[in-house]
């Protein structure tokens, strides 16, 4: 095993570019150009130790590895303990990968507290891989809850019109939901004599304790997701934020309420979570059919897209609960794909909105004319929102309809349909705003070589993952075989 | 090797088109991607030549492999893989050529010839697949292909909806297609082809209570009713007459609704223990013939006259897979690729002839104007009513003996049905080429001075199918019998009883009856014709509205669902949910928080300190007490 602290590093190198920032002085132009320059650098140096980290993970091992445990509240059993598996490989890699990107997308549209913006991203990213690292309930707490700080901090300033109604809304209805959540882990540290995973997983819990438990978790995890009808704040949320906050909104921060289901409700409270299986199909199902209506008549391109990220997600829920490897191996791989397409889809309207101003559909036409790069690289990443094979969009699907047929027909029908219904709404929307004929104004440029920068791993990712998947798959599968079985015994034996 | 030069080759092109669009000379794409797709084919004559007895396999790479579920990219090559590798080829490569003339004042020709060649590559690998999911994968490419090339001329809104419909359509198909393929996982645990066909001899499993077998067979025909434009799913085939008219040629000869009829023939072992999915097929396709035959009738514009025919064609070939003669299914797939991409090519020609006027009532007289095409079309026009020795005619009669001779009571319906058709097809064909080259002209005669025979990229590809049209069905066919030596016994072979001595020559004294009628309303005798339009004026309006499919699924499908998703949207999301959900929280919080307001006063910036100083504090303790290091 690693001699060297890889995991604390990639939390703590972050936090290392924010004491930099600290330090410079007074925000003027020459400091501003440093701040942009400092965390760019070292986001890229953490996406390099991610890398580092997914090569020397060894797939073929069972459990968690590079594990670091100190003792931190010994009396309460707490404790600084992490370590990763194969999910959290990736999250991990998504993660790194987001947050430079999000970097250059603000490079040169964000000008005022460029420091403080720098410093809120690098929390970020430090908070999102902590969650994606942390063994410890009580510290996954920390990190989960601590992100919504500077995500506030991110749509509140540097937002929309109406931003601080958004951020307040976002923050207190997650919030909400998230003292639930530690109700729920005191109450299960109190049984197990501790705050840690492992320990957590082990321990057999009554039925009757599981049920209360998994209901104050859903009830976080759900909304976080977000799974119908707990998801309102996410339009909102989306179209006051600016495009990079955007970005590590639907790439990871919808990311955590899956996690938490595969990290929490699933393994710990397998016979709960087989109980309610019922449930989460049906929220599942309708976020699937509904949020994909709802998508198709808005007017606002950024409030379309958050609606598609709903019924995207309701894919994946649908196959988290389902007691198949394969079905949780696809929910996983539709959350990474869901990552780099709803990134690079709100980069797309970002673009259009840095050049004019407007996130209205019927204000943009014709974009193709003047902008064709713009518009190829916007019909991949539509595309892959809409499911199309050899983009990442498909494989996760595809495994997660394969999944839940055994066990429901007509749940596999609905997800088939959401595939009907994202293309019609994502096709529309290309339609109007690429194609068709130009509305006034004049013709908007197109992309430069940074935006073209930002675009471009994301446009290999997609492809790479739809054609050759098999890495994801590597890495997952043993995490979701293991999960699968504890699912599947619950449903056949019951008991936990 | 020579099997991935046949199937990558096309793509190369499409990739090499959209590289080169900004900086080569605009001839280059067009003459770069109809070589490589000519090589392309070469490569496919090869492969068709040194095919050996058992199905060879070529892998090329992983793709998933999960849970027990391993799925390869690779490419099969078996007769069916390699006959259509050399239609698909062959028709793509005429295409391409033609479309290097017809196309010689567009601007935008680089990314036309990108599309196009990755339309072929599409559908190569939808017939290469050795995997149902390779199959899937070729099978959305071409729906995302002809999205793009029906679309093509973006600029027209017509396009824009005739592009999204097509790809809806046909996404609705798609339903059918993945559930079956979800079926036949569970099933059989593997969705490759050998492994699948092997075990559905033997299979008894259920699904939902019925017969696996059946339940993946309705499935599997609801994709393949999308990709074919069957009757039903077919409401976006006419209309992707909004594409220029090789991407049409191309469309409804090989790459795409052809796709249908493949897949059922690749599924023959699973439709063999599915008698009732099987005769529900048959149905399907009866029904679409005759259906599409009556439509064709009725249209003004030359294009969805030829449109129409497919749909009506393509019937027959479900016809004949849905009596279990997916052998004779194939051979009408390959006799019509010739023609119809003929007949489009063909009517292409008038239409740049005549300043892209496409109404048939203002053309006629063209035959002094353009002997070649008049010729070439003629030739269509007896390949696709069937009369001997032309292509159709062989086809054709193979189907209708072969579903006469199945003898249950929806083989025989079929029968009659697709009978009719035969005669309604004589009809609608003549009708068109009596209406364009004979009698006077209509158009302004300036537009009739000018017309002209196409230039020679035009020309070549015309004259190649036309020797096609005529010969084909002669030459291949063996390819009717499934037990001719070409198929080394890739099709189960069935044996009908024998049929009446009328029933093979019935299709084509049905289809010189049609050809017979429309010379005495079209030629001889105008003043039944207008007697007899007066008289039937409603029955015309109806079928040239297509049965009023379009106005019966915009008034129960698409604007209900409009309807409903702004209700879901406004009322329900955000005058319910939202009201009562997030903003009544809010509300409540925000109404006695004193923190709201130190947090309004515009200080908020000071917070990005508290996260540093949390973050640096979190460290420290961990450093200190936890004794990391």
């Amino acid at each position: 095993m690693s001699t060297w602290p890889i995991l604390s590093l990639l939390v703590f190198l972050p936090v290392g570019g924010i004491a930099f920032l600290a330090l410079t002085g007074r925000a003027d132009a020459q400091n501003d150009r440093n701040a942009r320059d400092v965390t760019l650098w070292t986001s890229l140096a953490n996406l390099a130790l991610a890398i580092v980290l997914a090569m020397r993970f060894d797939p073929g091992q069972e459990g968690f590895q590079f594990v670091e445990h100190a003792v931190w509240l010994p009396e309460l059993g707490v404790a600084y303990h992490l370590g990763v598996d194969g999910i959290s490989v990736l999250f991990i890699l998504l993660t790194a990968l987001l947050v430079p990107i999000c970097i250059v997308a603000s490079w040169t549209t964000v000008v005022e507290r460029v420091r403080s913006w720098m410093v809120a991203f690098l929390a970020m990213e430090a908070l999102m891989i902590g969650v994606f690292v942390a063994r410890d309930a009580l510290l996954f707490y920390v990190f989960f809850e601590a992100i919504l700080i500077p995500m506030f901090l991110i749509i509140g300033i540097w937002g929309g019109e109406r931003r601080v109604h958004a951020a307040f809304k976002f923050v207190l209805y997650t919030l909400a939901g998230s003292v639930l959540f530690l109700i729920a882990i005191l109450t299960l540290a109190s049984m197990a004599g501790s705050t840690d995973m492992d320990r957590l997983a082990a321990t057999s819990i009554p039925l009757e304790a599981q049920r209360w438990i998994w209901i104050a978790m859903f009830a976080s995890f759900a909304v976080k997701v977000p799974m119908w009808p707990l998801h309102t704040w996410l339009p909102d949320a989306h179209v006051q934020a600016p495009t990079a906050g955007s970005v590590i909104l639907a790439g990871v921060l919808l990311k955590l309420g899956g996690y938490g289901f595969l990290r929490f409700s699933l393994p710990m409270l397998p016979a709960a979570s087989a109980e309610f299986v019922p449930l989460v199909y049906v929220l599942s199902a309708i976020a699937i059919l509904y949020t994909s209506l709802v998508a198709l008549m808005q007017r606002d391109m950024k409030r379309l897209i958050a609606y598609s990220s709903v019924a995207h997600m309701g894919v994946v829920t649908l196959g988290l609960f389902t007691a198949s490897a394969r079905a949780i191996s696809g929910a996983i791989m539709q959350m990474l794909s869901h990552g780099l397409v709803s990134a690079a889809l709100f980069l797309v309207v970002g673009v259009v909105y840095d050049r004019r101003h407007s996130r209205e559909i019927a204000d943009y036409g014709g974009l193709v004319h003047s902008m064709p790069r713009y518009a190829a690289l916007f019909m991949l990443f539509a595309l892959a929102a809409v499911g199309l094979p050899a983009t990442s969009g498909f494989v996760g699907e595809f495994l997660v309809i394969v999944g839940v047929f055994p066990v429901s027909a007509v749940f596999a029908a609905c997800a088939a349909l959401g595939m009907v219904l994202s293309a019609a709404y994502m096709l529309w929307l290309y339609r109007r705003v690429v194609f068709g004929g130009v509305p006034g104004g004049a013709p908007l440029p197109d992309l430069s070589l940074r935006e073209t920068g930002m675009f471009l791993p994301l446009a290999i990712l997609v492809l790479w993952l739809g054609v050759q998947p098999a890495f994801v798959f590597r890495l997952v599968e043993g995490p979701a075989a293991e999960l699968a079985a504890r699912l599947l015994a619950a449903q056949t034996g019951g008991g936990a | 090797m020579m099997a991935v030069a046949a199937v990558f080759l096309p793509l190369a092109a499409a990739v090499l088109a959209a590289l080169t669009a900004r900086r080569a000379p605009p001839v280059f794409a067009g003459i770069a991607a109809t070589t490589m797709t000519a090589l392309a084919l070469a490569a496919s004559l090869v492969v068709l030549a040194g095919l050996g007895d058992e199905p060879t396999r070529v892998t090329l790479a992983t793709w998933i492999a999960v849970d027990g579920l391993h799925l390869d990219w690779s490419l099969r090559l078996d007769p069916l893989s390699a006959l259509m590798l050399v239609v698909v080829n062959a028709i793509s490569a005429l295409v391409h050529l033609y479309a290097i003339g017809y196309m010689a004042e567009d601007p935008h020709r680089p990314r036309f010839f990108a599309f196009l060649s990755l339309f072929t590559f599409s559908m190569l690998l939808l017939v290469s697949a050795d995997n149902f999911l390779q199959l899937f994968c070729g099978w959305e490419g071409v729906g995302l292909s002809s999205y793009l090339l029906i679309g093509f001329w973006y600029e027209r809104a017509t396009a824009n909806a005739a592009a999204i419909k097509a790809f809806l359509m046909n996404r609705i198909g798609d339903v059918g297609l993945v559930l079956a393929l979800a079926a036949i996982a569970l099933t059989f645990d593997s969705l490759t082809f050998d492994a699948v066909f092997d075990a559905a001899g033997s299979t008894s499993a259920t699904l939902l209570g019925l017969p696996a077998l059946e339940v993946i067979g309705v499935l599997l025909l609801v994709g393949a009713m999308g990709k074919s434009a069957q009757i039903g799913l077919h409401t976006w085939l006419a209309d992707a007459m909004e594409g220029p008219t090789p991407v049409s040629a191309l469309l409804h000869a090989a790459t795409m609704v052809t796709a249908g009829v493949f897949l059922v023939a690749r599924c023959a072992p699973l439709y063999a223990g599915a008698p009732v999915a099987l005769d529900l097929v048959a149905a399907v396709g009866a029904a679409t013939a005759l259906f599409a035959a009556t439509i064709a009738l009725a249209q003004t514009d030359i294009k969805r006259v030829v449109a129409w025919s497919t749909c009506s064609q393509l019937g027959y070939m479900f016809l004949a897979a849905g009596v279990a003669v997916p052998a004779a299914a194939l051979f009408h797939l390959f006799t019509h690729a010739f023609f119809k991409a003929l007949l489009f090519l063909g009517a292409g020609a008038v239409i740049h002839a005549l300043a892209h006027e496409q109404d048939l009532r203002r053309m006629g007289g063209l035959a002094r104007r353009m002997p070649l095409t008049c010729a070439a079309m003629v030739i269509g026009s007896l390949a696709l009513s069937g009369l001997p020795p032309f292509a159709g005619f062989w086809s054709k009669d193979v189907i209708l003996e072969s579903a006469y001779a199945a003898h249950g009571p929806v083989a025989m319906t079929g029968f009659w049905m697709g009978l009719a058709a035969a005669f309604l097809t004589g009809l609608y064909s003549w009708r068109l080429v009596f209406l364009v080259f004979a009698g006077e002209a209509r158009a302004p005669a300036g537009v009739v001075a000018a017309a002209h025979e196409p230039g020679w990229s035009m020309r070549f590809p015309v004259l190649v199918l036309a020797v096609a049209a005529c010969v084909a069905g002669w030459w291949a066919h063996d390819l009717a019998a499934a037990d001719a030596p070409f198929w080394r016994g890739l099709f189960a072979v069935t044996h009908h009883a024998d049929v009446p001595a009328w029933v093979p020559v019935a299709p084509a004294v049905a289809g010189a009856a049609g050809l017979l009628a429309a010379w005495l309303l079209y030629l001889a005798r105008p003043d039944l014709r207008a007697r007899f339009a007066a008289r039937t004026s409603a029955a015309r309006a109806f079928l040239a509205s297509g049965w009023r499919f379009d106005a019966l699924y915009d008034s129960a499908a698409v604007r209900p669902i409009r309807r409903l998703g702004a209700f879901l949207g406004v009322s329900v999301d955000r005058g319910l949910i939202d009201r009562h959900g997030p903003e009544g929280i809010g509300r409540a919080a925000l109404a006695g928080a004193v923190r709201v307001q130190f947090l309004q006063t515009g200080q908020l910036h000071h917070y990005a300190l508290v996260v540093v100083i949390g973050a640096v504090l979190f460290a420290a303790w961990n450093l200190l007490i936890g004794g990391l290091w």
